[in-house]
């Protein structure tokens, strides 16, 4: 099963953005609108990365992104924020498998956090 | 009597009264009675001539009539109950037959009842009997001769029933042993034993000397005349001569030793000649026994009635006289009593009715004096002044006195609020009329002292208080009189006067008020006019209150005044001038404005703060949408197989984010202006003129001052009231905020008013500040130079006059500083 990269967020406008900017570098990309709609379908196969809106309703990104390890995922993860504040929990903003980016997000800055996590050792190879 | 008056008396009235002993012992009294009955019965059983029944002196039925004399009626059945078993031991198994006694104890009480009634019904009782002609007078016939007469009727009847004695031999006898006895032991008995006794004085011993002396010659006189054995060779003289001699001494008596001493003096001479009859001598040892005791009646009967009556005779003038001297004294002691409190200094009349009650008390011979006064809420009586005999201590507020027994206090009311109150005098006699109407004289010139000592007391503490008052205020109080000059001033004043170096010439009463203003806002203040203008408006009751505040400044700081003038609440009109320093309330005021600018500051900046995230967050969305999308499109276009159908949806997607942020930033707009404005006439200078009196304090905080230049003949323009209020407030802050900096000179805003052309008015806000940087589009949003501005104040401005039809700019001074503009339609009146 191929990996593919799961990107929530609230706004359709750039959910859709994400998915083609995603798309165009190659990836294989599903999108959601929330995480109730993410574990709702429960797409077959972990993610090899997740791209997460911090700022939703219900259950904002960084709620999402727990429930996900605690489910078992231990991939790399992406927050975009636009409040320009750091989230709790991200300890100091980057770690070896986690990257905060501020919104609008620039296509280079994304691309690249997200193909540097993937090649680390221990994590899911990219396609 | 002693030389100071400190304890005797330097005048007198008399000792009040007997002891009251009437009231107290009955019995200890009718066992005395008793006693003394039997005793009488004794020595007249001893002075019974032989072969006669009656005795020559019959003292029994004197000693029951003294006692009823003596005695108040209702107490006289017990004496008379107390006599009868005296009466029978002393009689029964006598002379008498036995069923004579009792009705002879009848006989005597009948006749002890009848005198005793007689005089008791027409001369009173007590010693006081024998104190004038009239009652002697009276006592002689009723006591002396009725009494004796009526009775010694039945009691010959009696006796001659009984013992078959001669009726008119035993009648006779009776009569005039009775009368006799009547005449000289009663009044001696009264006299002596309703006596006051005291220690005699100085006055009374010399009396007593001579009474002694008086006594020893009657008693060698009389012994030579009664008890000398008869020669009968001398019998023409005898019965004359020796008896001529006993005259002289009762004469004496009489004259000089008053009722009391001529009682005891015939007293002695009938003892002695009943003594020398019995035993048979004396000049009437001659005669048969029965004349002889007869003679010796009848002699000393006319010498006691003349004796008695001259000696009464003597006594009421000598009362008389005495009387009108007491009187005479009072006068003169009331007078120097009156003249001691007449101009007496204030302070010295609870000294003076100290000595005057000491005074007063001693020579009235009372326990105490005190004068109360009614103190208090609680209607209490305290007392103010008293004095009491030194072992009493001072009483309390008595009761008023009553008949018998109980207090014999005196509370007289002096005041309207005080009582003067005379204790019981030693002798606890109840006060008579006439001493009240005489002490009630006293009361009254001691009531006049204290009230005047009240009103005076009253007048000082209200003006004491009054002064006391005025210097206590912080402030500086003039009062003021109906023609504006100076009647009173207080302390406040001091630091003022000293501190006017242009030397306004003191103050003080009668300076103008114009002295006043002058000193109270300095010589060379602009506003002295207006506030003596303000003054005159109160006096002249043109306003009600007349306040004015002004700064001045001392040495090193700057000092609020406020003079506050409120009319003088008399009939003649006046007024009251308050200056006080309000420096401490100002700063206050001055702290309380700067921290509700503050706050109000805080709440705007925070308010846009959250409006500003908010903004923030909804322009981010469409804003990434965007980026994301373009970004991913050039990223197709450069991969170089474009998928166009994609292209085209990214397209619309952009398009449609591009128009949800226009739509953030039309609801922003929506929100900014949240009523509708209203367009109606206003009058630009009155606006002006309300924003800048709300903006005043501000600029005393910040110490500088607005000018204003108004063309006074301003058309109105049409507009929102708040709107253009919210574009000069901006100016005027701005204009403020410009000149912060402690180094900028003139620190002065002046705002002008002016028609600038035929249907536009153009208002300017000149500051004196840094300027503005040129270039610098400061009507932008968010375009600030200051550190804690937001840069809304002149885009808003600018929008609203541009709403308005008007136009904004801003131009830097060639003198400094800038200057805002701003023009606005005029609403020219319609032609009809």
């Amino acid at each position: 099963m191929e990996p593919v990269i799961v990107v929530v967020d609230d706004d359709a406008s750039v959910r859709r953005g994400l998915r083609r900017l995603l798309a165009s570098a190659g990836y294989r990309v599903r999108v959601f609108a929330s995480g109730r709609e993410l574990l709702a379908e429960r797409p077959p196969g972990p993610p090899c990365c997740l791209v997460l809106d911090v700022r939703m309703p219900e259950q904002n990104g960084l709620m999402l992104h727990e429930a996900l390890v605690s489910a078992g995922y231990e991939g790399p993860v992406v927050f975009i924020t636009g409040d320009g504040e750091i989230p709790l929990g991200t300890r100091g903003g980057s770690g070896p498998s986690l990257t905060v980016l501020a919104k609008p997000v620039d296509d280079g800055d994304l691309l690249e956090a997200i193909r540097r996590m993937m090649t680390l050792p221990g994590t899911t190879p990219a396609a | 009597m002693r030389a100071t008056g400190s304890v005797g008396p330097a005048w007198g009235w008399p000792r009040l009264g007997p002891r009251a002993r009437t009231a107290a012992r009955p019995a200890a009294i009718a066992v005395a009675v008793a006693v003394a009955y039997y005793v009488g019965s004794r020595v007249g059983f001893a002075l019974t001539v032989p072969l006669m029944s009656p005795s020559m002196l019959w003292p029994p039925n004197a000693i029951l009539a003294a006692t009823l004399l003596l005695t108040p009626p209702r107490q006289w059945a017990l004496y008379l109950l107390a006599a009868f078993p005296a009466h029978l031991a002393a009689q029964l198994g006598t002379v008498w037959p036995t069923p004579l006694v009792p009705v002879l104890f009848v006989t005597n009480c009948s006749e002890a009842l009848m005198a005793a009634i007689l005089v008791r019904r027409f001369a009173g009782h007590g010693p006081a009997v024998f104190h004038s002609l009239r009652t002697v007078g009276i006592f002689i016939v009723g006591a002396g001769v009725l009494a004796p007469l009526v009775s010694s009727y039945v009691a010959a009847a009696v006796v001659t029933l009984l013992r078959g004695d001669p009726y008119w031999l035993v009648w006779r006898t009776r009569f005039f042993a009775n009368s006799l006895t009547a005449l000289t032991l009663l009044p001696a008995l009264v006299m002596v034993v309703g006596r006051r006794w005291s220690w005699p004085g100085r006055e009374n011993q010399r009396k007593a000397l001579e009474a002694a002396v008086l006594w020893l010659g009657l008693g060698v006189v009389g012994w030579s005349v009664f008890e000398e054995p008869i020669e009968p060779s001398h019998l023409d003289v005898l019965l004359t001569v020796p008896l001529a001699f006993i005259v002289p001494f009762l004469v004496w008596a009489a004259v000089r030793l008053g009722p009391t001493g001529t009682s005891l003096s015939l007293l002695t001479v009938e003892v002695l000649a009943v003594w020398g009859g019995v035993a048979g001598r004396g000049p009437f040892a001659i005669l048969p026994p029965v004349e002889n005791v007869l003679s010796l009646q009848v002699v000393l009967i006319v010498l006691a009635v003349p004796l008695m009556c001259l000696a009464a005779l003597i006594e009421e003038r000598q009362r008389t006289r005495q009387a009108l001297e007491e009187r005479l004294r009072f006068e003169e002691v009331l007078s120097r009593l009156s003249r001691a409190f007449v101009h007496l200094p204030r302070e010295d009349v609870d000294r003076t009715i100290d000595a005057w009650l000491r005074r007063l008390g001693e020579h009235l011979g009372v326990r105490h004096i005190t004068i109360f006064q009614l103190c208090g809420a609680a209607k209490s009586f305290v007392p103010t002044h008293s004095w009491a005999v030194p072992p009493e201590p001072a009483p309390g507020l008595p009761l008023p006195a009553t008949d018998d027994g109980g207090s014999h206090d005196l509370p007289l009311l002096i005041t309207d609020s005080g009582v003067l109150s005379f204790g019981a005098n030693a002798d606890g006699v109840p006060w008579s009329a006439a001493q009240i109407a005489q002490v009630r004289l006293v009361a009254e010139v001691f009531g006049n002292a204290l009230a005047r000592k009240q009103a005076e007391d009253a007048l000082r503490l209200s003006e004491a208080m009054n002064a006391a008052i005025l210097s206590s205020l912080t402030s500086s109080v003039a009062v003021l009189d109906q023609r504006g000059r100076v009647v009173a001033l207080n302390e406040g004043w001091s630091p003022l006067l000293a501190g006017d170096a242009a030397g306004a010439g003191g103050l003080g009463p009668g300076a103008s008020c114009g002295d006043v203003c002058r000193l109270a806002l300095g010589s060379d203040s602009p506003h002295v006019e207006a506030a003596v203008t303000g003054i005159q408006s109160v006096i002249d009751g043109i306003e009600p209150i007349f306040l004015f505040e002004w700064a001045r400044d001392s040495a090193s700081l700057e000092r609020w005044f406020e003079m506050a003038v409120v009319p003088l609440n008399r009939a003649e009109g006046g007024a009251v001038v308050s200056l006080t320093d309000v420096t401490r309330r100002k700063q206050m005021e001055i702290e309380a404005q700067r921290m509700r600018q503050e706050l109000a500051h805080f709440t705007r900046v925070s308010a846009m703060g959250e409006l500003a995230a908010s903004l923030a967050h909804e322009l981010n969305q469409p804003l990434a949408g965007i980026l994301a999308n373009a970004q991913a499109a050039q990223r197709f276009l450069a991969a170089g197989r474009p998928d166009l159908d994609e292209i085209r949806a990214i397209l619309a997607d952009i398009v449609s984010d591009d128009r949800r942020a226009g739509e953030v930033i039309r609801r922003l707009r929506e929100m900014l202006r949240k009523t509708a404005p209203s367009r109606v006439p206003l009058d630009l200078n009155a606006l002006i003129g309300d924003v800048v009196k709300m903006l005043s304090s501000d600029a005393l905080i910040r110490g500088l001052s607005v000018v204003l230049d108004f063309d006074p003949k301003l058309p109105p323009v049409t507009g929102d009231r708040v709107e253009l209020q919210q574009v000069v407030l901006n100016l005027l802050v701005n204009a403020m905020d410009a000149m912060a900096g402690p180094a900028v000179p003139g620190r002065i805003v002046v705002v002008h008013t002016a028609c600038s052309g035929p249907d536009s008015v153009q208002v300017s806000v000149q500051d004196a500040g840094t300027g503005v940087v040129a270039g610098g589009n400061i009507f932008e949003p968010f375009y600030t130079t200051k550190a804690d501005g937001l840069g809304m104040g002149l885009p808003i401005a600018r929008s609203i006059i541009e709403a308005h039809g008007g136009r904004i700019w801003v131009e830097n001074n060639s003198t400094g500083g800038a200057t805002f503009h701003f023009t606005l339609v005029a609403t020219l009146p319609s032609v009809p």
